[in-house]
């Protein structure tokens, strides 16, 4: 009875999905003739405070932004203080997490296999090669700091299962705190020196070499420590509550 | 070209059922590795869709950490359970 | 065949059957994957407005007029999206924390059971 009621509403608001989608009524509906000027377009042709270049081209040394990667410029450089938002409620997570799933006090761990504890030191090397190498080249090719601190927090699920010592979520949220409050201080030293939270107070550098986007460059390291450690906290917390319960 | 809508065709059909499965699902354990299905599958349209960045954030963290969370969660709460039925 | 019409329907149907999965769970762990599913489904819509036939990815490699610009997918709605996911995965944990500490004091995780023996308190 509840399933067919639940089908119901579904049914209905699909119908409903339906009619707005092909509102055929000039300004309405999903399929709309693209605008002639989106605000993206001045993204990618890097002109959102200064008049745009009349070509763009690698190796391109005044540009507003050096990022070759678009997305990366667009979330760490014009839109950095939702990210700077967005890395505060992971931080919220982490800390309500920890206030949760407190530390047992019988906590008596599993032994791992053979396979795990001889391979997974090899594997976590490569992964955090891997993560590293995908923040410090974000703003030239696909990635950042977000999937590269994930990275490395699979990484640390790997050494959870096989180590099987009690993992100290304290020490991830130090390192955690010290890179939100880098984050921060880049924050005002842009205020300080160009007059606006977060702008670009380190140049564009050439478009699509290694050391061009300043600004985005050691913003996304510090992302990608600040991710890691997050998600390695919550993933200590989880590991710690795995044995026990309520006694 | 007609090769590429066929792929995105079978990709959005595998994800809806994906997506039917994991709420349709006879035990929770299934229901999560469908999840991860459907993340995966999604993944793989992002890419086709000309987003690598977000393929790769949904790859890492929507179907990998998020299902080994889900794992962590399910073995914990069977071992309550299981604790119950002893003490019954 | 039209591509963006498939996927916007790919991105609606997630969204519904995510929406019947929260009304019908009598689960929580199964409202948590259905609220999942939904968000995988917001994620496709928003990705899909920015998407053409034939799209590049947003990264500049080879150089090109500004007055004619190539055919970029619109890297504004896959930078929010790049946020959504990472948020999605911060409520999945923190209300999986949320679900083990429930489960500790009611000892299930099923939602009518508790309900009913309220009932019988009372």
């Amino acid at each position: 009875m509840n399933k067919v009621a639940a089908l119901g509403v579904i049914v209905i608001l699909g119908i409903f999905i339906q009619m707005a989608l092909h509102d055929s009524n000039p300004g309405k509906g999903a399929f709309p003739e693209k605008s002639s000027s989106l605000v993206a377009d001045s993204y990618l042709t890097k002109s959102v405070s200064q008049k745009a270049p009349a070509e763009i081209s690698p190796g391109d040394t005044k540009l507003e932004n050096g990022a070759a990667n678009v997305v990366t410029s667009v979330v760490v450089d014009y839109r950095g203080f939702d990210t700077l938002g967005e890395v505060t409620i992971l931080f919220a997570v982490a800390a309500g997490i920890g206030l949760f799933l407190k530390k047992r006090p019988h906590f008596k761990p599993r032994q791992p296999g053979t396979i795990l504890k001889t391979l997974v030191p090899l594997a976590v090397f490569f992964i955090f090669i891997t993560g590293s190498y995908v923040f410090l080249h974000g703003h030239l090719t696909p990635g950042g700091g977000f999937p590269g601190g994930a990275m490395m927090a699979a990484g640390v699920v790997l050494l959870a299962l096989s180590i099987r010592k009690s993992m100290r979520s304290v020490f991830f949220k130090i390192l955690e705190s010290l890179a939100g409050i880098s984050f921060v201080a880049i924050g005002l030293i842009g205020l300080y020196t160009k007059g606006s939270f977060l702008q670009n107070f380190l140049g564009a550098g050439a478009l699509g070499n290694l050391y061009s986007a300043w600004l985005v460059m050691i913003l996304y390291f510090i992302i990608g420590i600040k991710v890691a450690a997050e998600l390695s906290s919550v993933i200590a917390d989880f590991d710690q509550m795995e044995e026990g319960g309520k006694q | 070209m007609i090769l590429y809508q066929i792929i995105v065709l079978v990709l959005v059909l595998v994800m809806i059922a994906g997506a039917v499965a994991v709420v349709t699902a006879p035990t929770n354990f299934s229901a999560v590795i469908m999840e991860g299905v459907v993340a995966l599958t999604l993944a793989l349209l992002f890419l086709l869709m000309a987003a690598p960045d977000v393929a790769i954030t949904q790859t890492v963290i929507a179907a990998g950490l998020s299902t080994a969370i889900f794992l962590w969660t399910l073995r914990r709460l069977e071992k309550v359970e299981r604790k119950e039925k002893n003490h019954e | 065949m039209n591509l963006t019409v498939l996927l916007y329907f790919g991105g609606f149907s997630l969204i519904l059957t995510g929406f019947y999965g929260v009304l019908t769970g009598k689960n929580l762990i199964r409202v948590i994957l259905a609220l999942g599913i939904m968000e995988a489904g917001v994620n496709l819509l928003l990705v899909t407005t920015g998407f053409k036939p034939k799209a590049i990815p947003p990264i500049i490699v080879k150089s090109f007029k500004t007055l004619s610009l190539p055919n970029f997918a619109d890297p504004l709605p896959q930078a929010l999206v790049l946020t959504s996911i990472v948020i999605g995965f911060g409520i999945t944990a923190l209300s999986l924390a949320l679900i083990v500490k429930y489960n500790e004091e009611n000892g299930t995780i099923k939602m009518d059971e508790v309900e009913n023996s309220e009932e019988v308190v009372e």
